[in-house]
């Protein structure tokens, strides 16, 4: 029973008595029932947590964060093992980005509300410090980088991050979330963005943890009439790494487009799941994912799109590419659809390949030797993605990073 | 020492011998021409010559500058200063023009001991010799062959060809999918490029671009060897009376 070991352990800590106390008593029951994922849990059928569940993680008590890079031209919240950081973080005098206040009225609306049955998102309501709060009410124009970071010790300590985003009415934003860190750590985050009618959000999430790290995520997005959410989530980082997402379209004409790359090597193991709910007539999702994965790595992807009864006119594109590098790299990539309604326009795919041989020869016959041919054509199949992401540092130091 | 010795030169591919045994002499400042019946194995010998791994060597030996040809991996021998200008370009999504060209370029120049150049340094020299083919320099900013018509392909591999300066360039009917006036040009260009240190050796299957670059040596190949060699005369001769001449003579 290691799983339940690992539960133990995770509530083993007194819960934080604050203005939180009520919800976190709550969520603490919620875990207790639910249980950490066994063998029994299809949705953690694919995803071997043996890495989790052999670690003894300490509640990780306040770390001090070498020097941190930012992102130029960006307002910056930082977060060190899931404390605030004032000293590190940047923030706008008009107020868009803050630490959460116990006092803000949004938490009673907003705060806590989803993820009723998934016991990494309850067990970080219990044991979260500080929670990302990104307010906007009209436009910000710089992007928001959201930086949470773990820091190097010598015991495996485990650490929240938390975000909570709300985009009121026709509000526009740019957001980076970001996860850093070293060593042997695990990071169990939770995201929560609310787009009220005709909001415009560009999401991007960079998970770069250490080598070591376990990382364990659940974003839940909600969506009213009209807004539009544009996500590209990269994931390249820990040991153990897995993200879940999920959208729920509550109005009419919601437009999201959702963008995957998944980057795994030596013994990697990384799991993406994405849910997206069609709750009202004449949305739309494009959802487009990739795998890479080399060495012994395992790379997971499930995504499933349900258009509930009465979502007429629904349109989604649902598109999976992978790319396997080695004969001991595994790729589990299942795009799923359930329609529960006809008037829909519903697409989707998956194929897994290999390198071009013929495109690598062209490529060495200009000169270029086996290592740059591949990282080249590595690269330009993980471009179509990054690329996309709006912030031109970024994507210049994903592919230094991706390219190493 | 010529530049380029084949002797003997067998090659397969899956199984099946395609290359029965080919020999060819090129020497600096020469221009050579392969003819011969579509299948004859032109471009099995220019990839063999390029180190393409789908083809095995059974047989013979190549040198290149007086070296083992085949102890050279592909890069090594493009290095080196070997060039194919392939019959089908390859296309590379994802990968833009302008970057392949320039880290093909810095490779090649590292290798040689040459000056490597950061991208706005390159792209001067790029603007420069795209001249050479008459390119839109738009097509820079393109993927690597993504989406080239034929001739906009074949344009680019001079370009290449133009940027990397070859000792022995090999183009593989480059002359194929080109309209006349890009014919015209593309010629131009090449021949704007040989000089008294390299070789051209144009395989095709027309005339038409022997106007252009006049060959000092006419090959026909047929069934996987060489058969027969002879001056620019040669091909005029072919075009008026075909191959079965030949491989009746063979
Ligand atoms: N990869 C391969 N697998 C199987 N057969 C091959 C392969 N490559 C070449 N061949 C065969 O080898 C023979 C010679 O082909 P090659 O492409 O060298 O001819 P070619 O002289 O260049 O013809 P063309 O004038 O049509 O370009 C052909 O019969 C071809 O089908
Ligand atoms: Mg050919």
């Amino acid at each position: 029973m290691k799983d339940a070991a690992c539960l133990t352990r995770l509530l083993g800590n007194p819960a934080k008595e604050d203005a939180f106390s009520p919800l976190r008593e709550e969520a603490e029951a919620r875990a207790k029932a639910l249980a950490l994922p066994g063998a029994r849990h299809e949705s953690w059928r694919l995803t071997d947590l043996a890495y989790l569940y052999g670690q003894d993680f300490e509640p990780a008590a306040p770390g001090v964060a070498p020097g941190i890079e930012g992102i130029r031209g960006t307002w910056r919240i930082v977060f060190v093992d899931g404390r605030y950081s004032k000293e590190h973080s940047v923030l706008p005098e008009s107020g868009e980005v803050s630490p959460l206040g116990l006092e803000d009225p949004a938490l009673h609306d907003y705060f806590g509300r989803g993820m009723k049955d998934e016991v990494f998102a309850q067990l970080n309501l219990r044991n979260f410090e500080d929670c990302a709060f990104v307010r906007v009410k009209n436009d910000v124009k710089q992007p928001i980088h959201v930086l949470f970071v773990s820091t190097k010790r010598d015991a495996p300590a485990a650490y929240y991050s938390r975000m909570l985003v709300l985009l009121e009415d026709n509000a526009n934003a740019t957001l980076i979330e970001e996860y850093r860190g070293e060593g042997h750590y695990f990071c169990n985050a939770v995201t929560e963005v609310m787009l009220k009618k005709h909001a415009n959000l560009r999401h991007v999430r960079v998970q770069r943890e250490g080598n070591d790290a376990v990382h364990v995520g659940n974003t839940e997005v909600n969506l009213e009439q009209g807004s539009h959410y544009d996500s590209t989530s990269v994931s390249l980082g820990g040991r153990l790494s897995r993200h879940s997402l999920h959208l729920a379209h509550h109005g009419e004409r919601v437009d999201a487009r959702l963008d995957g790359l998944t980057l795994t090597d030596a013994r990697q193991i990384a799991d993406v799941h994405t849910r997206v709910d069609h709750l009202a007539p004449n949305c739309r999702t494009v959802q487009r994912q990739k795998c890479i994965a080399d060495g012994a790595s395992a790379a997971v992807f499930s995504g499933n799109i349900v258009v509930h009864e009465g979502a007429s006119g629904t349109d989604t594109k649902q598109e999976s590419r992978n790319l396997l590098l080695s004969g001991r790299a595994k790729i589990d990539a299942q795009p799923q659809l359930e329609i529960l309604n006809d008037d829909v326009s519903c697409r989707h795919g998956a194929t897994v390949g290999q390198l071009d041989p013929e495109e690598l020869f062209y490529l060495k016959s200009r000169g270029l030797d086996e290592a740059a041919a591949r990282k080249l054509l590595i690269y330009a199949f993980a471009a179509e993605i990054v690329d996309r992401i709006p912030v031109r540092e970024l994507v210049e130091s994903l592919k230094q990073r991706s390219l190493s | 020492m010529k530049l380029l010795e084949v002797r003997g030169l067998k090659a397969s591919v899956g199984g099946v011998s395609i290359l029965k045994g080919v020999d060819l002499e090129i020497d600096r400042g020469e221009v050579h021409a392969i003819m011969g019946l579509n299948g004859s194995g032109k471009s099995t010998l220019s990839k063999v010559l390029a180190g393409h791994p789908a083809y095995t060597v059974t047989g013979g030996e190549v040198l290149f500058e007086g070296k083992n040809l085949f102890e050279l991996e592909p890069e090594e021998r493009a290095r080196a200063g070997l060039f194919l200008a392939f019959q089908y370009p390859v296309e590379v999504p994802g990968v833009s023009n302008s970057a392949f060209l320039r880290l093909a370029y810095n490779t090649v120049q590292a290798s040689r001991g040459g000056e490597e150049l950061d991208p706005l340094e390159f792209d001067d020299l790029v603007r420069e010799k795209i001249k050479v083919v008459e390119m839109d320099p738009a097509f820079l900013e393109r993927s690597v062959n993504e989406g080239f018509s034929g001739g906009e392909k074949k344009r680019n591999e001079i370009l290449q060809m133009a940027l990397l300066e070859p000792k022995v360039a090999i183009l593989d009917e480059t002359d194929s999918g080109l309209d006349i006036d890009a014919l015209r040009i593309v010629a131009n260009g090449v021949n704007s490029l040989k000089s008294a240190d390299n070789a051209i050796v144009m395989v095709t299957h027309y005339q038409r671009l022997l106007n252009y670059i006049v060959p000092d040596y006419v090959h026909v190949m047929d069934s996987g060897r060489i058969v027969k060699t002879g001056d620019k005369g040669l091909a005029l001769e072919l075009e008026e009376r075909g191959y079965e001449w030949v491989r009746a003579a063979a």
